[in-house]
Order: structure tokens, then sequence, then C-alpha cells
């Protein structure tokens, strides 16, 4: 198990620096550089990149990059020029986490039981409308569910605040537009998964045993059926929890979401840099995650790795 | 067995996870009390004897530091918690930290006599040492500010900022704590007007020093001196408070200001409407749906399609003015912007300061006629076509660069289009992201033949227009290059009052004369205030909205 989990770690080192090398170098082959308002003189701009050490030759940059990043120092942004990367994500990302654990929490639960109620229904009317829900979760964008759900819950009927971020009840919309399509595709899956499962032999020799059927379906089939659902994870909580910039930006929360967009239209080295470092590694960890988590609850995979 | 233990631990991880996430991060306004809003937002924020003014940004403030302060809504904030030397108000000069000034003879020497109970927020006292070491560090090169060029003003300005000499031999000298003495480079009516912006506020040289570079990256990263002191700048929201060691703060009413950061312009008004916010911008696209609720004002902006002097087309003055006088400027706002926007029928902004009062009421001109004027078009175009050499104009073929929005899309297809149209040329247009676009606009530039952008003054004078285009400038991207127009942007610097206007005026003339580029628009912004708010203040140069004398009744 130790083993499994250090190639695991190895691995996903390696993943990272290549990340980091990669993402140095396309940032600075973008066109236009950091400092492109045209209000800045010709001397200002040349400041400005001594300032950044942008002026230095692009190797030594790298050098001095890849240095930083080992004591996790991303440096000065260029669009917010008091302000570090790391105070930026530090001031950011709680919002994000939160909002992201809010949406994960109903994703799951409800795609979960929607899931289950629709494959034990298979067929009649009740699996009918969790598929139409399920069907219209995958395919209407999240920033036509927000604004839907913006539009009706509060400016059409008042229940609920438009905007910002400061108590329960400003979550709510947020989370459920943010969490609807992972809803969506978790239900469709547990349905699918929990169809399959029910097929299985051990269902049948469970049956046979005499079992009851509530039994059957608690115990064997809904744990069996999960396990693709868990797949799923690794990369839904890394892309829920570092932040989406439309929800952020329809409902005026101030999480992470919007530096993707920002850096990259401005050419911020250091915070794309920083944002891709980040989200990065959240993946790769959340994906390691997953991945020691198949070991531990499914042995087969555990073997093969050793 | 062991599995569902495994599976257990898992749910319990899931579940613990939930109900830490279950606890909204610190977003409560504490610092600003009672602001707490009703769950239920569709009611209107209790005031309970506070009076907070709420309004919101497209993007988060940037910095603080008033040196590095680069664009209007963060210089909005430096209006309101920095007090220069004078302050415009509504474009009207108040003597603020300076009690009064004189000026030598040549225009050259500003000495400024400064009040003696002026304030920090920790209580020390604004000195003259405090304006020199603010205007020295904004043109020192270390300190990198990206508002540098501002400091040319001053004397040996360019040539600290580049570098060439000390930053010590700047024009800028505190001669005891409450006389400060400017020397400037050349003689400038518009100097004081500058004052007031953020990048001349005084900068306390031991907090710099505190914080290095997070100096103004916080809200207690920096003092304030001005009417309001910042109490919370941090993720979408910066609070501000009154400053009570304000020495006039028995003149501001407001008990603090919130400044939200809500990046699309539809919940913004949706806010408004809830009454969650007190003054909201109608995006364009809402503005007819508001129209008669709306107030507006013009930012400043003045966009052109800029046309680069270097191609064998462009260098051609007919040609040039064939260009301008095809354009239906009446039609163009019409289609690309709903006729929201003011046409531009000359270059300068025709509200900037003149010698006594408005610029444009003083030199009135309209150069091109609003809906353009197609037989002199034609007239110029068959002059131009014979100096060419070229006898169809579809031989001509020209390419026009524009940033990828929406609306500058639109802008460019209408202009492409009447040029087609009425002239017969080809353009193609050329889309590219805003900052490639603006990575284009620099001297000798062979990107482009035609571009869409524009220019937003620094200061209310004529000058901050037409200093682009003079030949050596290192803006002028048109690559236009007269002889008489920089004899009368030289002739100004030496010359003041009307003489030096008349000056700035023929200088307009003249390069609308030359056709050398194609205004097109003015633009205005479209914005709501709510009922409660009084005294609230929208202008066009340095910042937008001048909420400092305020009141919220109700």
């Amino acid at each position: 198990m130790t083993k499994y989990i250090l190639k695991r770690v190895g691995i996903s080192l390696i993943t990272i620096f290549v990340l980091v090398t990669v993402v140095f170098f396309l940032a600075r082959l973008m066109p236009g550089g950091p400092f492109n308002d045209p209000k800045l003189s010709e001397t200002a701009r040349e400041n400005l990149s001594a300032y950044y050490g942008f002026d230095k030759p692009i190797f030594e940059q790298y050098i001095t990059y890849l240095k930083n990043i080992l004591s996790f120092d991303f440096g000065f942004s260029t669009k917010y020029p008091s302000r570090t990367v790391n105070d930026l994500l530090a001031g950011s990302f709680p919002y994000s986490v939160d909002l992201g654990v809010r949406a994960l929490c109903f994703a799951i639960s409800f795609g979960l039981v929607f899931g289950i109620i629709s494959a034990l229904n298979r067929g009649n009317k009740i699996d009918l409308i969790f598929v139409i829900i399920a069907v219209i979760g995958t395919s209407v964008p999240d920033f036509i569910m927000g604004a839907i759900l913006q539009y009706f819950f509060a400016i059409e009927w008042g229940l609920l605040p438009i905007a910002e971020y400061k108590g329960f009840a400003y979550t709510i919309l947020p989370s459920v537009g943010l969490g609807f399509y992972t809803m969506a595709s978790v239900s469709r899956i547990m349905r699918a998964s929990m169809l399959e499962v029910v097929q299985q032999d051990y269902i049948k020799t469970a049956r046979s045993k005499g079992i009851s059927r509530f039994r059957v379906t608690w115990k064997h089939q809904i744990r069996n059926a999960i396990m693709p659902v868990i797949t799923i994870l690794g990369p839904t909580v890394a892309a829920v929890l570092t932040g989406t910039f439309v929800i952020e930006s329809l409902f005026a929360i101030p999480g992470m979401g919007k530096y993707y967009v920002e850096s990259v239209q401005n050419n911020d080295y250091s915070l794309i840099l920083g944002m891709t470092v980040f989200y990065g590694t959240f993946l790769v960890l959340c994906n390691m995650i997953v991945d020691i988590l198949y070991g531990i609850v499914d042995p087969r995979i555990r073997i093969a790795g050793k | 067995m062991k599995h569902k233990r495994f599976m257990a631990l898992g749910l319990a991880t899931l579940l613990s996870l939930s109900v830490v996430g279950c606890s909204t991060p610190n977003t409560t306004v504490e610092d600003s009390g009672s602001t707490s809003a009703s769950t239920s937002g569709s009611t209107a924020q209790t005031v309970s004897g506070e009076k907070i003014f709420r309004y919101s940004n497209k993007a988060d403030i940037a910095t603080i530091d008033p040196n590095k302060i680069n664009c209007v809504p963060d210089a909005t904030i430096g209006y309101h918690v920095y007090d220069g030397l004078y302050r415009s108000v509504q474009g009207n000069l108040q003597p603020a930290v300076a009690e009064s000034h004189t000026v030598s003879e040549d225009g050259l020497v500003y000495t400024f006599t400064l009040r003696q109970d002026a304030k920090w927020s920790d209580g020390e006292p604004v000195t003259a040492q405090d304006f020199e070491y603010g205007m020295k560090r904004l043109c020192d090169p270390a300190a990198a500010c990206s508002m540098s060029y501002l400091g040319v003003v001053f004397k040996n300005g360019a040539a600290v900022t580049a570098g060439e000499v000390p930053v010590d031999e700047l024009g800028v000298k505190a001669i005891d704590d409450y006389t400060l003495e400017i020397t400037l480079e050349h003689p400038a009516d518009y100097f004081l007007s500058m004052l007031s912006m953020s990048q001349f506020m005084p900068v306390r040289q031991d907090i710099v020093e505190q914080f290095g570079g997070e100096f103004g990256g916080g809200a207690d990263k920096q003092v304030y001196n001005g009417p309001f002191v910042v109490t919370q700048f941090g993720e979408g929201r910066l609070v501000m408070e009154k400053n009570p060691n304000y020495y006039d703060a028995d003149s501001i009413k407001l008990d603090g200001v919130e400044v939200l950061t809500v990046a699309d312009g539809t919940t913004a008004v949706s806010m408004f409407n809830a009454g969650d916010l007190d003054l909201a911008e109608v995006p364009s696209d809402l503005a007819p749906q508001y129209e008669g609720q709306t107030l507006s004002y013009y930012d400043g902006s003045n966009d052109y399609a800029a046309l680069n002097h270097n191609n064998e087309y462009l260098a051609n003055k007919n040609f040039r003015l064939a260009l301008n006088y095809a354009i239906n400027r009446e039609e163009y706002n019409l289609l690309s912007h709903n006729g929201l926007y003011a046409e531009n029928l000359r270059y300068v902004l025709p509200q900037v300061r003149g010698v006594e009062g408005e610029y444009g009421t003083e030199y009135p001109l309209e150069f091109f006629p609003l809906q353009g004027d197609m037989d002199k078009a034609q007239e110029y175009l068959t002059v131009a076509m014979e100096e060419l050499g070229v006898s169809d104009p579809s031989e001509i073929s020209l390419k026009l660069v524009v940033s990828d929005s929406d609306a500058s899309k639109k802008e460019a297809e209408v202009v492409v289009n009447q040029w087609k149209n009425n002239l017969g040329i080809d353009v193609q247009i050329n889309m590219v992201p805003y900052a490639t676009r603006n990575a284009m606009l620099v001297p000798n530039s062979t990107e482009f033949d035609i571009i869409m952008t524009g220019w937003v003054p620094d200061y209310s004078d004529p000058y901050s227009y037409l200093e682009l285009w003079y030949s050596t400038s290192s803006y002028n991207y048109l690559n236009y290059k007269s002889e008489a127009y920089d004899s009368y942007l030289d002739a100004s610097k030496t010359t003041t009052g009307k003489e030096r206007m008349d000056n700035l005026f023929n200088a307009e003339k003249v390069l609308l004369e030359d056709g050398a580029l194609v205004p097109l628009q003015l633009r205005e912004v479209q914005y709501m205030v709510s009922d409660r708010v009084e005294n609230l203040g929208a202008y066009f140069i340095g910042l937008n909205y001048d909420y400092m004398y305020t009141d919220i009744v109700a």
C-alpha cells in the first residue's frame, strides 16, 4: 500500500513540474505583454518590466520562478500591483471552496437519490420525470441555469437575495446553479450503474439466499453501483471547488473564477502561473486521492498497482 | 465487512467536509456597522441611523497605492480617501491641503503654502515632505509606477523616469514642513488641475518602507488623509468610513461607502431595483428599457478610427478626408449604440476646460457634418485616386484591426460598411484580443492600416488629447507628422491663457484639416441613482462618481 501511494505521489509531482514549465513558456508566447495599457509610456513599460524582472533572459526568469515556487512564492500580480498572487488566492479560495462544497453536497446527495429512485422505478412515470430533469441538467449550461434561477427566485418572486455572498440565504441559488450539472450527471451515472449491477450474479445469489429486497438494494446494489460516481468525483471536485467564472460573476461572489479569465486577458504572467499551478496541483491531488481511494475500496486495483 | 467500514469512513469524511463548508467566509459588514442585509433580497437595506452609500464596479479595485492607481474606478477611491494640494470638484478647483500658492513670472515655479491642521488617519501631520516623497516616487524608475509619464510635467520629470538623472533632481522640493516648491519643465496652465489626481497625492515614506511592495494592497497597509478612510479592502468589496481626523469633517454627511464588485451589469441593475445598491450603471442593451429613468455623463472616452500614415493610401491627405466625409456619424451612432453616445464631429472633447469655461463653448467647431457629405467624399476620393494612380476604388485594400468585444465588432462593421458603400473601397476586418490590439498601438506598427481605438484624458485640458500626435510622441501610432501641428503645440508650451488656448485650437484644426484620424463618438454612461441619494456628482476626468459631499435622506 505504501509503495502504491508513493508511486502516485511521485507521478503527481512530475505532472506538476511539467505543467509549470509548459505554462511558463506558453504564457510568454501570448501576443502582447502584461503592460499593454495604451496609456503607459515606453519608459513606464521598461520600468515595470525591470520591476517584475521580465527584462531578464527568459531562462533566467524560469530558474528564478522555479526557485520561488519551491517556497510557495508566486510573486506580485501585474494587474493588482500591490498584491501578491498568494494574497489574491488566499482571499478568494475560501469563497470558491465554500460555494463548491455546497454545490457538491447538493449535487451528490440529490444526484444519488434521483439516480437510485429512477433506477428502481425503471420505465414508469417517476423514472421519466427524473430522466427529464437529468437531461435538462446536463444540457443547459450553468450561465443559463444561474440566470433562470436568479430571475425567478430572486427578481420575480423575491424569495432569495439577488447577489452577494454573506449568509445562508445568499448561498442557495449559486450552489444550486453551480451544482445542477453535476447533480444531473451523478444521477444519470448512478441510474445506469444501478441497472447494470442489478443483472450481476451476486445480486441473484443474494436474492436467492432470501435476503430482503431492501437489504439487497442497500447493501449490494447501491454499494457496487457507486464506483463509477467516485471516478468522476476527482476532477469534478477540483473543478467545482476552484471557482467558476460564470456563476461567480452572475451572483457577485468574490471567488477565484474571475482570475482565470482576467489573468489571461491581461497577460498577468504571475497570476496566470499562480492560478494554473494552484488549480493543477489541486486537480492532481484530487485525482491522487481518488486513486488511493480506489485502492482502499477495491483491492484488485491495489494489487494491480504493485 | 472491512469494506463497509471504509465506506462509512468515506461518507463521514464527506459529511464533515460539508459541515465545515457550511460556515460562510467572513463576509459580514461589521466594519460598516448596521448594514447587515435582510435575508430576503427584495426588501431595501435598512440603514438604522447610519448613512451608507453603496455602489458597484465591474472589476475589483486593483490597488489603493495612490502612485500606482491607473484606472478610473480606483482613482475614484483615491479621490475620496486622499487629499492633495487642490481638489477638482466637478472641474472646479478648491483648495485642499494647499491654502494658497504663488506662481513665478515665467510660469515655471509654483510655491504652495500648506494648511497646518491636515492630519493622516494615524494622527501624524500632513507635511510638504509627504508631497515631495509622493511625487518623487511617482517618477522613480525603481518604484515603476505605470502612470509615471504624468510626471513629465515636473522639471527633469522625463529624465528622472528614464533613469537618466537621479530622483533628487526632480523639480519638487519641500522648503519647510508647510511650504512646497514645484518647478515645471515648461509653463502648463493645466498643472493645477492635475494636482487633484491620485498620482500626485502625498505619500508617507515610513509606511511605504514598512510594507514594501504590498503598500496599498490592503486597508491596513496604508494611511489616509482624505474625507474617508478604507476599513476593508479585499475580495469583491471595499468599505470606507468617514475620517474623523479630516479637517473639513463637518461637511461630510456620509458615514461610510461600500463599493462592491458586481461583474455582471444586469445583476447590478437588478440589485439596484431591489434596493441593494444606490447607484447602478445601465448596460447599453438594457438602456431602452430604462429610458427616462437614467442620468448620463460623458466619461471622457473619445473613440476614433486611427489611420496609419505609413500606409501608401493613408499617407494621402485627400484619401483620409474622403474616409472622414464618407462616414454618416448619426447613422453610425444609431446602428452601433442605439444612439446612446454622442457623435464626435471634432477631435477634442468639448467638455474639457478652456480659458474660463468649457472649451467647446469657447471654441465651437463642427468640422465634419453629422451625416457626412458624400459629394465631398467623392470629390476627395477622385483627387486622391489620381494622385495615387488608382483607377478603381476597389483596388484600394486596407486592413482594419478591432478588439474582439461585441461592441467594438459592431462599430467596425458599421464603419467598414459605410466606406464600402459610399466609397467602394475594400476594407478587411481583423479581430484580435484586447491586449493584442493594445500592443499594436505603438509608432511605426506594421500590424494595422486602420485601428479602432480611443483616448481618455488625464486632465481637463485639450492638450491631454492633442499631445498624442506630436511628431516625436511615443504615443503617435498614427505616425502623423505635421510641422504646423508641432509648432502650435510648441507655442502652447510657452504661452498662457487665451493665447495658449488659441494655439491648441489651431492645432486641433490642423489635425482635422489633415484628416489625420476619423473621429467617431464620445461615450456617455447611463446610470440610475436612488432617490434617497442627494448631491452626487458624475464627472468625466480622472474619476467617475464624486460622493464626497453626498447625503442620504429618507
